[in-house]
């Protein structure tokens, strides 16, 4: 059976990743990461009598992120009151369309941003999303729904046309 | 296709990204440093073993009228469908087929006499109405409440049912016109209006906007981070600069706007901000914003007025509340020797603890005079959602040997209007 060590060393990069997408920040996912695993370790004796502890971890990891998110909106919504929208950006170019999907999905509401990163960087199904979030699969179609139609809106629908055809 | 760029963009940000060679011994060392000092999150467990949440919807009314017309200074954001267009009518009102609404002010309600219900309210039942104390006549076609000083309202409605949406649905102009969590907000600017409510998972709050970047918006946080003032700035206002104490509160201004943060009580902080233009108002916008009164009748839960319990249950059990991290329970229970009792319970806060509350049972509905209402039952518990933008879930518990009047005592419950 895996220790608690060799799983780190397998999958601390690929878990420091999806902190990194969740949060938003590099800093934060370092601390993120470092929490999840802390209480996974805790348990480490019983998440090893079951199968893969990574599913755990991960569910950790997104739901710390969700809740951090969450109380750093509030501080940010004191000193900014700046209007939620954001007119469309006419952007062409497949590098500078990513850059700005990256600075939308970070832009993007806690689990918002945690469904589509474990949608399509993590590749779960829905109902894998639903059980790590903790919510209904008809809560993360919503919420993926919502995400890409605000990323959709952000670099604007002329763009989603180019890389249809592309 | 956006979800390919989407893929490629998260690989593109994270390519360089590898764990710290030490993140095993940092994560031990975190552990063993936490293991020390871990007092308990034991809380949360306790709100599950309270028994039940459950959520039912009960939408406020929809905005889909707004009438606007003969009453000065009132409008209707929900009318019943099919009215026809209003006619005149004798006195300050407005009238339709089947509805007539009816506002008196200083003189008119001197006449009135403010000590007890007017003389058109037969057989009056006392109410809270929007917040207000009202009265109702025992038919239900009939609503009166002192909307503020000097300034009452009268409804009458054929039906019975479209009455508390009608009063609830209308909306003072001139003033603030709002409670929120609790608190009434005394004045507003009028160059700000009421955004869409909504409860955010974590906290609830209310936003009004107007032009030129004019925003009020006002936070309510539940739970065990908002026990004290320094613990809630600990949790949540790391970031917060500028933050000076004075007396119960902390201030801060920056650019562009003014915030006050303060605790209202043991387990509830509100953070208020205004920005833009307004910002001068701060202070009268403040100085408005008083504590929602406390009403001796009915009885009232955090803000759910129970208005019928079984005759005998006399020894009134103070309230209890549990903070846990984003909510909140209060208790209270009635009992009579030896066995019989009946608790209601309010809990408020993270919608995530709410669906841990509503989980498990069995969909009933139940019908109230006041309107259908969805809950689920939960042995000798039944719980349902009171209000979505204030986060809310009410339980009512009975002894075994009153579970017949559970139906009754839940559908006599009502949560704030408001």
């Amino acid at each position: 059976m895996e220790t608690f060590a060799e799983f780190v060393a397998a999958r601390g990069t690929s878990l420091l990743r999806l902190a990194h997408l969740a949060c938003g920040s590099p800093h934060e996912a370092e601390d993120v990461l470092q929490t999840a695993l802390e209480r996974a370790y805790r348990h480490w004796s019983r998440l090893r009598a079951g199968s893969d502890p990574e599913p755990y971890v991960r569910r950790i990891i997104v739901n710390t992120a969700i809740s951090r998110a969450r109380r750093r909106a509030i501080l940010s919504i004191i000193p900014t009151g700046t209007l939620p929208e954001t007119a469309a950006r006419n952007v062409t170019s497949g590098v500078e369309l990513r850059q700005v999907l990256g600075a939308g999905l970070r832009a993007l509401p806690p689990r918002q941003r945690a469904v589509l990163v474990l949608r399509f960087w993590e590749d779960l199904t829905e109902a894998q999303t639903a059980q790590a979030l903790g919510c209904s699969v008809g809560t993360v179609k919503s919420q993926a729904s919502k995400g890409l139609a605000r990323l959709r809106l952000l670099i604007g629908a002329d763009v989603m046309e180019v890389t249809r055809d592309a | 296709m956006l979800e390919h760029e989407l893929r490629a963009s998260m690989a593109e940000e994270t390519a360089s990204l590898t764990a710290a060679p030490d993140l095993v011994d940092r994560v031990v060392r975190l552990s063993r440093r936490r293991r020390r000092t871990r007092v308990g999150a034991v809380l949360v467990a306790a709100a599950v073993a309270l028994g039940g949440f459950f959520v039912v919807d009960r939408e406020t009314p929809v905005a889909a009228t707004a009438y606007s017309g003969e009453l000065p200074d009132v409008s209707f954001g929900y009318l019943p469908p099919g009215l026809g267009k209003p006619s005149k009518c004798e006195g300050t009102c407005v009238a339709w087929k089947g509805l007539k609404v009816t506002t008196f002010r200083s003189g008119e309600m001197e006449a009135l006499g403010t000590t007890g219900p007017p003389s058109f309210i037969r057989d009056p039942q006392r109410v809270i109405v929007r917040g207000r104390s009202g009265f109702l006549s025992a038919d239900g076609r009939d609503l009166f409440w002192a909307e503020r000083d000097k300034w009452a309202v009268w409804v009458r409605a054929d039906d019975p049912t479209q009455l508390l949406a009608v009063a609830r649905g209308m909306r003072f102009t001139g003033v603030a016109d709002d409670v929120f969590e609790g608190l009434r907000i005394g004045y507003l600017p009028d160059a700000v209006s009421l955004l869409s409510p909504s409860a955010p998972d974590g906290w609830t709050e209310r936003r009004w906007w107007g032009e030129n970047g004019a925003q009020v918006h006002l936070i309510a946080v539940r739970g065990s981070d908002a026990t004290t003032l320094d613990r809630f700035l600990q949790e949540w206002g790391g970031r917060l600069s500028g933050l000076r104490r004075e007396g119960e509160a902390y201030l801060a201004t920056f650019e562009g706007g003014r915030a006050r943060v303060w605790l209202q009580q043991r387990g509830l902080v509100f953070v208020l901000s205004v920005h833009g233009w307004i910002r001068t108002e701060f202070e009268r916008i403040v100085a408005g914003i008083t504590p929602f009164a406390e009403f001796p009748w009915p009885d009232s839960v955090d803000g759910v007025e129970v208005h019928y319990l079984p005759p005998g249950l006399d020894e009134k059990h103070t309230q209890t509340t549990e903070l846990g991290e984003g909510w909140s329970a209060v208790r209270q229970a009635w009992t009579s020797p030896p066995s019989r009792a009946v608790a209601v319970i309010a809990y408020r806060g993270a919608e995530r603890w709410l669906g841990k509350v509503m989980a498990g049972g069995k969909d009933v509905v139940l019908d109230a005079r006041t309107g259908r209402r969805e809950v689920r039952r939960q042995g000798d518990c039944m719980v349902y959602r009171g209000r979505n933008d204030i986060a809310l879930v009410v339980k009512v518990c009975v002894s075994h040997d009153l579970s017949d009047q559970l139906e009754r005592i839940v559908a006599q419950t009502q949560p704030p209007w408001r």
